[in-house]
């Protein structure tokens, strides 16, 4: 209330600062000081002004554009209606109506309060600073200080997720084919490989490995050995009646010294295998269930008997 | 084709084997996986790395296997406070000559059982592996030759850690076969009982002790150096064909581009599975290497050497479940 350059109501209607009569035909009634005018950026204070009806509040601005920066210090109630305390600061020159910065707390109409008229001078020359704000357009940039906190937990959340259960290392997924295609296409690969060895001296390293385990593999399968560790079913087949003397032939052809096996027993240990092979091709994929064909053993232990006798 | 054609080389030595594993099973029960990579360890001058917790008779089967080979045999029980001229020797001054003398360590022996590798600080445990790897030992400004044959059987406790010192890959390397020992069977642990109630009381100066396992081992060997070089020169002859080295590089170049190996195995493990096999197939009466020594092999020959990517430890597997996946594959998949 002590502050210099602050006018007693009496003396600011005198100077006829308020020319809110003219303006609107009505004014706020302050009982307490104002000064209605000030200079860019510097902040002044309005005191005790009586609005009537419901109790106000500052209109939302962007503080980026707005000319006015109203604040309302304090509200006191005043029989139906109220008095506050305001400071306000202008942000550019001009002449401007604090209550166009009020609206009612209630949510109804605030058109018909009256004016409390200010203004604002500039010290330096009109255009003498060209102020470029780079503002972006609205809604570029979250609206609210509350809202950007909500997308940025949105986006942390969505990244979490995504870390968890998209960042680890995904297993190759391709699709397998079915167990029977599998089955046939391996016989067929076996029947291939025999014939190639019957027909070509010059049987190459690989196609001997590749032919070797497909034997294991083929036996491994009819006698339900799969879950078995290798060594171990490699180990029972050697022993078996009808795959092991079939297995230990193809070894010693396979392993041995060259010199050790004549042409003719190569063809004495593979006519056998394959008309194995070929049965358990017409007959269906070899056994899974360790119980084969029937027909199928007799027939290879016949043919295998044969072969050793060859 | 229809008889194998054993050469009498072989025939000879498995004479000599089967004397041996006779001996140890009169002494040992079971444990013939761990008797035969012992065996395939000496017979090419590997060196063989046992896991597994006390009281497997590990010490019991090493000493009476130098007992019927009549070969010279020691044990180091290793520890903390272990220093490696401990274990190498040193150099003495003799005060009556005034002069330095070599005093050589327990490593100068055929059979050097190094129990629990893994407690003696670094610095012992390359002192011996380096020895291990050169089979020649430096005291002072003097080179020694290790005696042959010279084999080295470490054992791990893989149960308790606190106080060791793991081996790094790189030694770990050194040693051909790492065999990881299982508790014996219902049967043969009966047989281990009823074995050990038969054990009486020893006198002795005037005293009395209760026997154990090692005071019944019999002293008479069952075969000498001759027979053990005569061995390790049937095992050189043994053929190793084209298809099985190319099954030994397909399966030692798996290991390198598995997705879940993050070190694979060095060129020295295919070494180790090559000679392993040829003396595998020897102790099974073949001239010939075939898969089956490869399959049986593989574990205690690759396991040692790899090492798993921390996502597949994060995701539970262990290296025998790759091992076996590749060695599954490798059969399914032949091409």
């Amino acid at each position: 209330m002590t502050i210099p350059g602050l006018f007693v109501i009496v003396a600011l209607s005198l100077a006829g600062a308020f020319q809110t009569e003219t303006q609107t035909g009505a004014s706020a009634r302050i009982e307490g000081e104002a000064q209605v005018e000030s200079t860019v950026g510097i902040p002044v204070q309005v005191l005790q002004v009586i609005y009537p009806g419901p109790e106000l509040e500052v209109r939302d601005v962007d503080p980026r554009t707005t000319p006015i920066v109203l604040r309302i210090d304090a509200v006191y109630p005043h029989g139906a209606d109220y008095r506050y305390d305001l400071t306000w600061s202008g942000m550019e020159a001009g002449t401007f109506n604090l209550t166009d910065y009020l609206r009612r707390k209630d949510g109804t109409e605030s058109t018909d309060l009256p004016a409390c008229t200010v203004t604002v001078k500039s010290v330096l020359a009109p255009d003498s600073i060209d102020i470029q704000l780079d503002i972006p357009e609205k809604g570029l940039i979250p609206a609210t200080y509350r809202s950007a906190w909500l997308i940025g937990g949105i986006v942390w959340v969505v990244g979490l997720l995504g870390f968890i259960f998209l960042g680890r290392r995904r297993q190759p997924s391709s699709v397998q084919p079915a167990p029977e295609d599998i089955a046939r296409a391996k016989l067929r690969r076996i029947e291939q490989l025999i014939e190639t060895a019957m027909r070509e001296p010059a049987f190459s390293v690989q196609q001997k490995a590749e032919l070797d385990l497909l034997i294991v593999d083929f036996w491994r399968e009819r006698r339900d050995l799969t879950g078995v560790a290798p060594d171990k079913a490699i180990q029972t087949l050697r022993n078996d009646p009808e795959a092991g003397p079939l297995l230990q032939r193809a070894e010693r052809w396979l392993y041995d010294r060259p010199e050790n096996t004549s042409r003719e027993e190569i063809s004495a240990l593979l006519a056998p295998l394959r008309e194995l092979v070929r049965e358990a091709a017409i007959k269906g994929r070899p056994s899974l269930s360790g119980t084969g064909t029937a027909s199928g053993r007799e027939t290879g232990t016949s043919k295998a008997a044969e072969g050793g006798r060859g | 084709m229809d008889q194998p054609v054993v050469s009498s080389d072989i025939k000879s030595v498995s004479r000599f084997i089967d004397a041996i594993r006779e001996r140890v099973g009169r002494v040992v029960v079971g444990q013939d996986i761990v008797v035969e990579r012992t065996l395939i360890a000496l017979f090419t001058g590997g060196h063989l790395l046992l896991q597994g917790v006390p009281g497997l008779a590990k010490t019991l089967l090493v000493s009476v296997l130098s007992k019927s080979i009549d070969l010279h045999f020691s044990r180091i029980q290793f520890t903390i406070d272990l220093l490696p001229s401990d274990i190498l020797g040193s150099e003495i001054l003799d005060q009556r000559t005034s002069e330095f003398r070599t005093k050589k360590g327990p490593i100068f022996t055929n059979l050097l059982l190094a129990d629990e590798i893994n407690r003696a600080a670094p610095k012992v445990q390359g002192a011996l592996l380096e020895a291990m790897q050169e089979r020649r030992v430096t005291i002072g400004d003097t080179t020694f030759n290790l005696p042959a044959p010279f084999l080295v059987i470490a054992t791990q406790n893989p149960v308790e850690q606190a106080g060791t010192f793991e081996l790094p890959e790189a030694q770990l390397d050194r040693f051909m076969l790492c065999h990881r020992l299982e508790y014996p069977s219902v049967e043969e642990e009966r047989e281990v009982l009823r074995r050990n109630a038969g054990l009486g009381v020893q006198r002795r100066d005037g005293g009395a002790v209760v026997q154990t396992e090692f005071d019944v081992l019999e002293k008479e060997p069952v075969g000498h150096a001759e027979e053990l070089i005569a061995a390790m020169e049937a095992v050189h002859k043994v053929h190793v064909s084209d298809t099985f080295l190319e099954h030994v590089v397909k399966l030692v170049h798996e290991t390198r581009n598995h997705p879940q190996l993050e070190l694979g195995c060095s060129p020295r493990a295919g070494i180790s599975l090559i000679k392993a096999s040829r003396a595998r197939a020897v102790i099974h009466g073949r001239d010939y290497c075939i898969p089956e020594d490869l399959f049986s092999l593989a574990e205690d020959v690759i396991l040692h050497r790899i090492r798993l990517t921390y996502e597949a430890v994060a995701d539970g597997m262990t290296g025998k479940k790759i091992l076996r996946e590749i060695l599954d594959r490798d059969i399914k998949s032949a091409d």
